[in-house]
């Protein structure tokens, strides 16, 4: 009898258990465009709806356009931030993560290239070749990623923003097997921020994988 | 062991305990669903980890663990009422209660009110797997349904067409199989008449009564009968039972249905049902259009039996194997009783018939069966489902005429269900011809051909072919017509039929030469059986006597009898074995003690006699049937060999009894030819000369007349008798010692 009692008992605080506990991180990601990548426990999120909120508010037709292609976006950050925050390239206050899924118009298509994926947020290709053109910049690493539904360029550069602040960019971008969409985590972080947690930020960057879209 | 009962579940005063499956099936199923779920998540996200996606499921599917909750919650209700007497009391005394409150509704309304619950849980289960499904709220997802239903139709209705296009191709398929093997007749389509059925008179006055009721049923229907249904002609082959149909085809006025025997031997289960019930739906409806219908079944034993014999108590009415197996012995067993003759039946039955044989088999019998006697229902789908639709009564099922004839030579492979009353109501044994019928016979098929025989000589063909049918008399006319062709001409005379009925009896001769002595050895054996029939076998007469050999025999000596009887008795059946016998005590008795091996077939022929006669037929010193106590294994009486009191002697063994009967008819046969040593000798001679003479010349050999082929008066001379036995000797040392004899036959002419 005492036997039964305990058995209940287990599969009763079992049972309990496992509803009460929590996640051991975020699992971003966006299971129709076929994109995951995980973020520290408790981090804050900026959602697609604010971004595009932001972006509708261009005048911009490149930015509508592109707008209009996107699949799936979110940024997340330890820190409580807004939207402008992730697209306006301003030194963060620690680090911001945004990953984007976004269709390729034909053009883009065909000007796909490793060079074309490095320069998507900064002339990267053009401040290698002439390390002076950029204020503080310096390429830390330059990775080809390789993932089941694509494959592309990770590069880790340190540039100074217009505020004057240095910031550390770890940009992942992976255009898709048919070349139809991109895929992009860029994860910047203020330098001294960067410096103190690069495990955490690369382990952010590692996670990044993209199957593809069904 | 204890005889007390197991305890009322009123009585307990805890719960029975479960067992652990029942304890824990459904938390072993929740916790499957659970680590299905958990699968899934993991098969979603590449990164989830076991443990995450263990909470993440706990998280989302908390339903999940509500209903984990609530099997506990009972388990351990379960577990405290198997424990705690009190809270088990409790318990069943609001469960009484709670019974007793359910079962004030009356049960009809109980079972509505259980329907209307099932489909509310229905429709809850459903909405909440289409909230699922959309990722809304059930009741929302609910709505949706029918948009997504109307969005859907298209493929639902190619699906419903796949299937659509599968059963039809299924129903051409048994459609095309179920055709077949069954012809239909119109009057005026078939010229034959009763009149061309000949030598059946008394069946065919019972079948143009039938036919008679069935177009015009009033005359029976007005005064409270109904035209019978059904019509069994049996007997052996070729006795015209189909020729008989096929002249009811002719004579009706209503359509005549045939059906071939293999109508119904399919390779597939269900296709002989379905040929059933379409023959069926087709007879209906001729009998409806034309007021009757016939349908014949030719060779009916191919349907088969479902192997069941009549009860033991099945009052009234008695097979066909019954009627066949008693009747021929004595008085057809009317004068047992019901029981008894059943009894009888049932063990002839088992012991004689092939049961179970096959026919049709796969349900069609059983369809046959139903078919002929089954539930009048209302038939047509107008009649059964628009009418009731209209809150109308279906229509009674009109009187269907059809009148069922079925034509066997094997009425014992029938089953038994096939023949009761309303499905064959009568029953006619087309047997062989009578005389008269045979001289009717005779006389149609020779009015088909030009013939010169006389009246006299077609009353004398009738009587020395006793078992000839139609269909033999047919064959046998037109051999004698093949051989008057042979012969040049075009009219059959006497010879040519005797001729053509030697070649029917007996097959084609081998036109093989004997040597001298070994022709008057099987002319010796011949005249030995011609003599001793002579003699003692006043229930036969003799057809003919022939040394030519044939197929499977050396010489025979045929007989037949010259009326229809019906019974026979222990003095003929003795005379049969007399007659069997007499080749061997003659051959032993003019062959100095040697026999040939050409005996063997005489003596099985006079040990199966004897056999009957002393175990069966109550003709020897026991009464007991020796079936009879093979088959209830009681053993036969007999006794010891050589007690000498005479009661003892009675009881000895069957083959002993048996021996003894055939060692005393030998020693009989073997005076009866020693005292006619000379006539025997006369007729062999005879024999060798003409090789095959009729029963006249053997008799023209015996008394000294003159037959057709055979002068008698040389046979009477004691001079020709010394030559004759003067041959004879010399035949014998030639057979001795193997070589030719040293004088030929003597021939004598009319005056010698």
């Amino acid at each position: 009898m005492a036997r039964r009692m305990i058995a209940f008992s287990l599969i009763a605080i079992s049972v309990l258990g496992l509803s009460s506990c929590s996640q051991s991180k975020i699992y971003a990601g966006d299971k129709s465009s076929g994109v995951f990548f995980t973020v520290p426990s408790g981090w804050k999120m900026v959602s697609q709806k604010a971004l595009h909120d932001l972006q509708a508010t261009s005048n911009s037709s490149v930015t509508q356009t592109r707008l209009q292609a996107v699949r799936y976006e979110e940024a997340y950050s330890p820190n409580t931030f807004t939207s402008s925050d992730v697209l306006s390239l301003r030194t963060p206050i620690s680090v911001i993560a945004y990953a984007r899924v976004r269709s390729l118009t034909g053009d883009e298509m065909n000007a796909v290239s490793y060079n074309w994926l490095r320069d998507l947020v900064y002339p990267v290709t053009t401040w290698i070749n002439s390390p002076s053109a950029a204020s503080g910049f310096e390429l830390l690493d330059d990775l080809e990623v390789v993932q089941p539904g694509g494959r592309g360029v990770e590069t880790i550069y340190k540039v100074t923003g217009s505020d004057g602040i240095p910031q550390t960019i770890d940009q992942t971008a992976i255009v898709s097997t048919d070349r139809s969409a991109i895929y992009v985590l860029l994860v910047r972080a203020r330098t001294s921020f960067y410096q103190k947690n690069g495990a955490l930020i690369s382990k952010l960057a590692q996670s990044f994988t993209v199957k593809g879209s069904k | 062991m204890t005889d007390q009962s197991r305890l009322r579940d009123g009585d307990r005063k805890v719960r029975v305990h479960l067992s652990a499956f029942d304890r824990t099936k459904f938390l072993i199923l929740f916790s499957a669903v659970y680590l299905i779920l958990v699968w899934a998540a993991l098969a979603d996200n590449p990164l989830l980890s076991f443990s995450d996606g263990c909470i993440q499921i706990s998280k989302t599917r908390w339903w999940l663990f509500l209903l984990f909750g609530i099997e506990i919650i009972r388990q351990l209700h379960f577990l405290l009422s198997e424990i705690l007497a009190p809270y088990h009391g409790f318990w069943q005394k609001y469960f009484l209660w709670a019974d007793n409150l359910i079962h004030k509704i009356s049960d009809w309304n109980r079972y509505r009110l259980s329907r209307v619950i099932k489909g509310l849980l229905f429709v809850a289960l459903l909405a909440v797997v289409l909230g699922a499904i959309y990722k809304e709220t059930p009741v929302k997802a609910l709505f949706l349904a029918p948009k997504a239903l109307w969005s859907a139709l298209p493929t639902i209705g190619q699906l419903l067409f796949a299937v659509v296009f599968i059963l039809i191709q299924f129903f051409a398929m048994f459609w095309f199989l179920s055709r077949g093997g069954i012809d239909t007749y119109f009057p005026d389509d078939i010229k034959t008449r009763f009149s061309d059925v000949w030598g059946q008179d008394h069946v065919l006055a019972r079948i143009r009564e039938n036919l008679m009721f069935l177009e015009s049923p009033e005359t029976i229907e007005e005064h409270g009968g109904y035209v019978p249904g059904g019509i069994l002609l049996w007997g052996p082959p070729g006795t015209g039972k189909t020729l008989m149909a096929e002249s009811m085809a002719g004579e009706t006025g209503k359509p005549f249905v045939f059906v071939d025997p293999g109508a119904f031997n399919n390779m597939f289960f269900g296709v002989g049902v379905l040929k059933v019930k379409s023959l069926f739906k087709k007879l209906r409806k001729l009998a409806l259009r034309y007021g009757g219908v016939v349908v014949f079944f030719d060779e009916a034993d191919s349907l088969g039996n479902r192997g069941i014999a009549v009860g033991g108590n099945a009052p009234g009415r008695m097979s066909l194997p019954m009627k066949n197996g008693v009747g021929n012995n004595c008085h057809g067993g009317e004068y047992l009783s019901e029981n008894a003759k059943n009894l009888v039946f049932r063990e002839s039955f088992v012991a004689n018939s092939a049961m179970g044989a096959g026919g049709g088999g796969m349900g069609t019998l059983q369809a046959l069966l139903t078919e002929l006697s089954g539930l009048k229902k209302p038939r047509g789908f107008f009649n059964r489902v628009v009418r009731r639709t209209l809150g109308m009564r279906p229509k009674n099922p009109p009187k269907y005429r059809i009148l069922v004839v079925m034509a066997t030579n094997m009425p014992e492979a029938l089953d038994e269900a096939l023949l009761r009353p309303g499905r064959i109501d009568r029953m006619y044994r087309v047997g062989y011809p009578s005389k008269a019928g045979r001289i009717r016979t005779y006389d149609g098929y020779l009015a088909k051909v030009s013939h010169s025989l006389s009246a006299e000589e077609i009353d004398k063909l009738a009587t020395i072919t006793p078992y000839a049918t139609g269909a033999t008399i047919k064959d046998t006319i037109n051999e004698a017509l093949i051989m008057a062709i042979r012969n040049g001409r075009t009219s059959i005379t006497w010879t040519d039929v005797i001729k053509a009925k030697q070649l029917k009896d007996l097959g084609p001769a081998e036109d093989v030469e004997y040597i001298e002595r070994e022709r008057h050895a099987v002319a010796v054996h011949e005249a030995c059986h011609g003599v001793m029939a002579y003699l003692v076998r006043a229930h036969m007469s003799i057809d003919l006597a022939t040394i030519e050999k044939g197929s499977d025999y050396l010489g025979m000596v045929a007989s037949i009898p010259p009326d229809d009887q019906f019974t026979r008795w222990r003095t003929e059946y003795e005379a049969d074995i007399l007659v069997s016998l007499a080749s061997l005590a003659g051959e032993r008795l003019f062959f100095v003690g040697d026999n040939s091996s050409g005996v063997s077939g005489d003596l099985e022929s006079a040990t199966t006699i004897a056999s009957f006669m002393e175990g069966h037929w109550g003709m020897g010193s026991t009464i007991s049937s020796h079936a009879s106590n093979r088959r209830n294994e009681v053993g036969a009486p007999g006794g010891a060999k050589g007690k000498d009191d005479s009661i003892a002697n009675l009881r000895i063994a069957l083959a002993d009894r048996i021996e003894n009967n055939l060692t005393i008819l030998l020693a009989r046969a073997e005076d009866i030819l020693n005292e006619n040593r000379l006539k025997v000798l006369a007729l062999a001679h005879a024999l060798e000369i003409f090789k095959t003479i009729s029963g006249e010349d053997v008799t023209a050999v015996m008394t000294g007349a003159k037959g057709p082929l055979v002068d008698g008066a040389p046979y009477q001379i004691a001079g020709n008798l010394a030559l004759i036995e003067n041959y004879h000797e010399a035949a014998l040392l030639a057979h001795q010692e193997h070589k030719r004899p040293s004088i030929e036959i003597p021939r004598f002419t009319p005056n010698s």
